[in-house]
């Protein structure tokens, strides 16, 4: 499996760690009336699309970029790969 | 009988051999198999379940029956396809799966028996019982069918791994192959071309005609230099995104291959596009019989014939429904063979001088241990002939399992009488050449089963036959793929090469059902059978994974440390001296040294991160629970970082070098993934924060200086003053030794001592190591491992690994006042769930005059040991040389109701049942006194 | 009085076979440099003016220090780096002196060394050009020097372990061509 890592290029997966969906990009206000609720949502709840999902991986054996790499789950297919610092949340 | 009629293609070079113990000589360029044909060794094993005498059908690595065990001892390899192991000077082969002798065999009794041993045989018969499955019934089975044997040996090859890149890369060197490379290398790409076989050529070489334009072809390719040819290497497997894996055999062919050269390599060659020209093979038409050694293939009885120059028998007869026959048959005639010709088909052209049988077919053969006649059946009558050898010519079947691996699906083509590939490709790779059918297209009946007894071999490496998938079916076995796993038609090293196209050819006709309704089961990596080892690569005993060694690694090899292996690291664990002969009096005696004199210890391994930039401080109190905004520079304080589930994930202290310069520190366990989870707080939650990571765990060399005399021995060491008022518990500083070697010392302590820890760049670190120990010798200064450093961190009650353990909140570690309610912090939501909150789980401390083990329950006095009177668990124990008994850490449930009370430890696996007492976790020094002084 | 002193990152770093020759570097300076927020083009400047350009993230600089791409906005600098005490107060910079070693590769049996321990492409650490990345599980660069000719820079723990991990892929190239 490759990622195309948007500054590096095509780079191998094993030099990535996954960490999960990219929802987690939006982190909820701690200090909102629904803190609660929104932080188990958060924590707890995925989509589990079949088809493109947007998930988080990380360049541990690069240069430790966390990317955004949308990701078709039927194909494998990777369609897309942004710097998760870049994506807006 | 078989013999060599010319040196074919191969030439005449003479090469020796052995064979069951028996000499023999063939030609370099031979395979074991044309070796033995040529010799007139037809027999080459016993089949897997009857025992049935087997001899070999194709010339390829599709090859089901002809396996043999090469070499012996370290090198023994078992289930070697004869028929590509290329022949070497002294090659030793044995043939497997027989007892006395292949000649005569024991176990061909179950042959006799073959009436009863069908398809669910053992799972219907060796039910009662139950209990004797895994312990009698099974072992016998096992040790009666079978392959061949592992030496039991560790191997004592090496092997290689590698990593290839090429824009195209071309599997098969067959005639499709060759041109596809040498048009993709016009193009300007980059190639990679891999042929299992030792010479390039296909199928090409094992015909008559001469091979000038595959030898042009090949010449052409060998001169470019964007062309990497690769030979003995098989594409076994394709993966995602346009990744391959591929195996090159470096030395199986060499009779003395280099000492160190490894025997494989692995190579995982990465190529937008591929080419898959990987050819056909031929299949069998189920008769009776149809597994006697002398029945092959017609294009094996061909090739072998052509190719290696070898006539597999005087009297040669080829049954087809297909027009490759004929090649067999004209080819054979020409070489002075008496040729018999049988062929389902009503018309084709005849051969001047064959006698030809035509609407007929073979329906069963006879011969022992080779082939002695053939029984044919034409226009309603049956009647055998002589003849010594048999080729089958039962169509082709295209090699397109590669297609397969990633889901792809074969679909069935009435054209070229074979499954291709379907439209679902793996990305990147186009399929030419015989692989996609081309050249199969002929004029071909389709024709499968013809036998009168259904004792027709489909799989004949799985024993197999046509009534065990009448049987199956007639159980309700229809899908192909329970058919599979209830006969294991296909599951054998071949991977059902031979056998998947005939076994549903056969379902098609017995249900009447259009063969492409019957279905096909995939393909799955790898293409032929790869060693083990191959797959482990380089990475072999010390090689297996990397050791990371602590900068005082020499001193304490010196000192004759224990070593113990925590993740990567070695670290020292004892330093046992002259006279102590038990581990536990090392340790007691580095744990006394620490609480009454003065102890060192390498703690490099805690993880250490590097935190700059304008919100460096704004960041750690994001990281952390607790607060670090107003943490003064030359502070140190503890942090406690929680997962956003509110579980605690890590522990650690924070070091304020200067306003925006932060020294944090990790357990050494989750150096890493605090390190990952710190640039996805700051990539993915803040990155508009000015903060700067690195870490730097491999460059300080860090000593714990620990004991009532630390502050007199660091004195002789740091240039600074160190009094309790200059500084004081939790102070920091950058600051140099007294020889000018920059240095850090934090006034932190582990062990519940006065204690400091030092840090200077790495490679002093053994030379610090040495010069504190010596310049601290009158001090009683004691280096100490991390045995010793666990028994003092439980005498004082921390937490460390064993606590944070995954479970557990800071309410039950006891420090819930610690998550900060007044900022916000990663898990602090969650943490105040009330299920988390309320949580009367807390760490304790348990005494006892016996040894309490690590992993425990606790059960209170008079209650059964079930796990529903469990009030909790014990996380760390040791004995303690302080107190003079054993001591642990550990969880319960209401701990305040429980301390002072007497309680259970048991462990059901170890057998342990020890009576503790409940107290508080801090067992020295509660108050932290001694921290102050 | 005492005087501590350097420990080299391996006692025995050396190897040499007919096609190439494996070399542990000495103890070396380095150090990591991140510009702070919106400092990267006062940073970039000036180093410009000393003539050096910042490299992008697949490059190196090889003269008259090793500028090494760590991640997003940091760089490895190792040798003798210019003075940057003009632009203190723009920059973080971390002592990585120790963090690494060094082992320098050469010859033309160099490509097929490689080839065994990288998966990245040959192009990414040819002449000028850096790749970061895992060789055995271990984090490493490899550094195009020249033609034939590479530095790798390993974790300093690990020396050893990378050392054996080049050596033995230098033993199968020397072998599989005597074969």
């Amino acid at each position: 499996m490759l990622i195309n890592h948007p500054l590096l290029g095509l780079r191998d997966a094993q030099e990535f760690v996954y960490k999960g969906d990219a929802s987690l990009l939006q982190r909820p206000q701690y200090d909102s009336d629904n803190a609660l609720d929104a932080f188990t949502n958060y924590a707890y709840l995925r989509s589990n699309p079949a088809g493109l999902h947007q998930e988080l991986w990380y360049h541990e054996q690069g240069d430790r970029s966390w990317l955004v790499v949308t990701r078709n789950t039927l194909t494998h297919e990777i369609v897309n790969v942004e710097l998760a610092s870049e994506v807006d949340a | 009988m078989s013999r060599r009629v010319s040196p074919g293609r191969i030439g005449k070079k003479p090469v020796n051999f052995s064979f069951d113990g028996r000499s023999f000589q063939g030609y370099a360029g031979d395979t074991l198999a044309s070796a033995l044909l040529a010799n007139d060794q037809m027999l080459l094993g016993r089949s897997f379940k009857y025992h049935r005498p087997r001899g070999l059908i194709t010339l390829g690595s599709e090859e089901p029956n002809a396996l043999v065990t090469i070499g012996s001892g370290a090198r023994q390899t078992p289930n070697t396809r004869a028929t590509t192991q290329e022949l070497y000077e002294g090659l030793s082969a044995s043939s497997q799966n027989r007892y006395p002798s292949l000649k005569f065999d024991l176990l061909s009794v179950n042959d006799r028996l073959s009436r009863f041993l069908t398809a669910g045989f053992y799972y219907k018969t060796f039910m009662w019982p139950r209990s004797f499955w895994e312990s009698v019934y099974e072992p016998l089975i096992r040790r009666a069918a079978g392959l061949g044997k592992l030496s039991e040996v560790e191997d004592a090859d090496q092997y290689d791994k590698g990593f290839l890149h090429c824009d195209c890369l071309v599997i098969g060197g067959g005639i499709a192959g060759l041109e596809a490379a040498l048009e993709a290398a016009h193009q300007g790409k980059a190639v990679i071309l891999c042929d299992e076989n030792p010479r390039l050529g296909g199928m090409e070489l094992f015909d008559s005609a001469p091979i000038d334009s595959v030898e042009g072809l090949i010449k052409e390719l060998q001169s470019l230099s964007n062309v990497r040819l690769m030979s003995r290497t098989t594409v076994q497997g394709a993966f995602d995104h346009g990744v391959y894996s591929a195996l090159t055999q470096n030395t199986d062919h060499l009779a003395q291959p280099h000492k160190a050269a490894p025997r494989q390599t692995l190579w995982r060659i990465y190529s937008s596009e591929a080419v898959l020209a990987s050819g056909a093979h031929e299949r069998m038409i189920a008769f009776d019989n149809n597994d006697r050694p002398g029945v092959m293939l017609s294009s094996a009885l061909r090739g072998y014939l052509n190719y290696f120059g070898v006539l597999a028998g005087d009297t040669c007869a080829v049954f087809g429904c297909h027009d490759d026959a004929r090649k067999t048959v004209v080819d054979l005639h020409a070489a002075g063979a008496k040729v018999i010709w049988i062929d389902t088909r009503s018309a084709h052209e005849p051969v001047d001088g064959v006698q030809c049988f035509t609407d007929a077919r073979v329906v069963d053969t006879r011969g022992r241990h080779r082939l002695k006649g053939i029984e044919i059946e034409q226009g309603g009558e049956r009647f055998w002939l002589p003849c010594d050898a048999l080729g089958v010519a039962g169509g082709w079947n295209p090699r397109v399992q590669l297609t397969c691996h990633q889901g792809g699906r074969p679909r069935w083509s009435n054209d070229v009488g074979g499954f291709i590939s379907g439209t679902d490709l793996p990305p990147g790779m186009r399929v030419v050449g015989a692989a996609a059918g081309e050249y199969l297209r002929g004029n071909w009946s389709p024709v499968w089963d013809v036998s009168k007894r259904g004792s027709a071999f489909v799989d004949p490496q799985n024993d197999v036959t046509v009534k065990d998938i009448k049987l199956a079916h007639q159980e309700g076995f229809i899908s192909v793929e329970h058919l599979k796993r209830y006969t294991t038609l296909g599951m054998a090293t071949d991977q059902g090469k031979n056998a998947n196209t005939l076994g549903i050819g056969v379902l098609s006709q017995h249900t009447g059902n259009a063969i492409e309704s019957v279905g096909t089961t995939l393909f799955r990596p790898p293409y032929t059978p790869v060693a083990i080892g191959a797959l482990a690569g380089r990475a072999r005993g010390k090689a297996f994974k990397p050791t990371r060694l602590t900068p005082s690694h020499e001193f304490a090899t010196r000192q004759g440390a224990s070593f113990v292996t925590v993740g990567n690291w070695l670290r020292a664990a004892y330093f046992p001296q002259a006279g102590e002969t038990h581990w536990r009096e090392s340790v007691d005696r580095e744990a006394l040294a620490v609480r009454n004199a003065v102890g060192v210890c390498d703690v490099t391994t805690l993880g250490k991160i590097d935190v700059q930039g304008r919100d460096a401080a704004q960041f750690l109190n994001l990281v952390y629970a607790n607060g670090f905004l107003k943490l003064p520079v030359g502070k140190t304080r503890y942090g406690l970082m929680l997962r956003e589930d509110g579980i605690v994930f890590d522990d650690g202290t924070a070091a304020r070098l200067s306003e925006n310069h932060f020294v944090v520190t990790t357990t050494t366990a989750n150096a890493v993934p605090v390190y990952r989870h710190m640039e996805f707080v700051h990539q993915c939650l803040a990155p508009n924060l000015d903060v700067h990571l690195i870490s730097t765990t491999e460059s300080w060399a860090q000593f714990a200086v620990a004991g009532p005399r630390s502050r007199e021995l660091l004195q002789r060491i740091v240039d600074l003053e160190i009094s309790n008022e200059a500084f004081g518990f939790m102070a920091c500083a950058e600051t140099r030794l007294l020889d000018g070697t920059p240095a850090r010392l934090f006034r932190i302590s582990f062990s519940g001592e006065l204690a400091y820890e030092l840090a200077v760049p790495a490679r002093f670190g053994n030379s610090l190591m040495q010069t504190l120990l010596e310049v601290g010798a009158d001090l009683g200064a004691t280096p100490y491992g991390t045995e010793a450093l666990g028994v003092l961190r439980i005498e004082k009650g921390h937490a460390a690994g064993n606590e944070l353990d995954g479970r557990t909140t800071a309410v039950n570690l006891g420090l819930g006042q610690m998550v900060a309610q007044t900022k916000d912090s990663i898990g602090r939501v969650l943490a105040n769930r009330d299920l988390l909150a309320n949580s009367t789980l807390r760490l304790v401390g348990f005494r006892s005059d016996q040894q309490i083990l690590t992993g425990s329950w606790l059960i209170p006095p008079g209650r059964s040991s079930e796990q529903d009177n469990t009030l909790g668990w014990v996380s760390s124990a040791c004995y303690s040389p302080n107190l003079g008994c054993y001591i642990a850490i550990g969880f319960i449930s209401d701990a305040d109701q429980y301390l002072g009370a007497q309680l259970r430890a048991v462990s059901l696996l170890d057998k342990v049942d020890v009576g503790v007492s409940v107290v508080s976790p801090h067992f020295i020094d509660p108050e932290g006194e001694r921290l102050r002084v | 009085m005492f005087k501590l002193t350097e420990s080299p990152a391996l006692y025995n770093g050396d190897f040499h076979s007919p096609l190439c020759r494996l070399t542990l570097l000495p103890n070396l300076a380095r150090l990591s440099l991140a510009p702070m927020n919106g400092e990267l083009g006062r940073t970039r400047e000036f180093f410009q003016k000393v003539g050096i350009e910042l490299p992008g993230p697949t490059d190196a600089v090889l003269s008259p220090c090793l500028i090494l791409p760590l991640g997003r906005g940091q760089w490895l600098l190792q040798g003798e780096w210019p003075d940057l005490e003009p632009i203190n107060e723009l920059i973080c910079t971390t002592d990585q002196s120790d963090a690494w070693c060094g082992f320098q590769l050469a010859g033309s049996g160099g490509p097929a060394v490689l080839e065994r321990l990288v998966a990245a492409a040959p192009q990414s650490y040819s002449c000028g050009r850096a790749v970061r990345t895992q060789i055995e599980h271990l984090g490493c660069w490899v550094v195009g020097l020249d033609n034939n000719e590479w530095q790798i820079l390993g974790p300093r723990s690990s020396a050893e372990s990378l050392f054996v991990a080049l050596k033995h892929a230098a033993l199968a190239v020397d072998a599989l061509l005597q074969n």
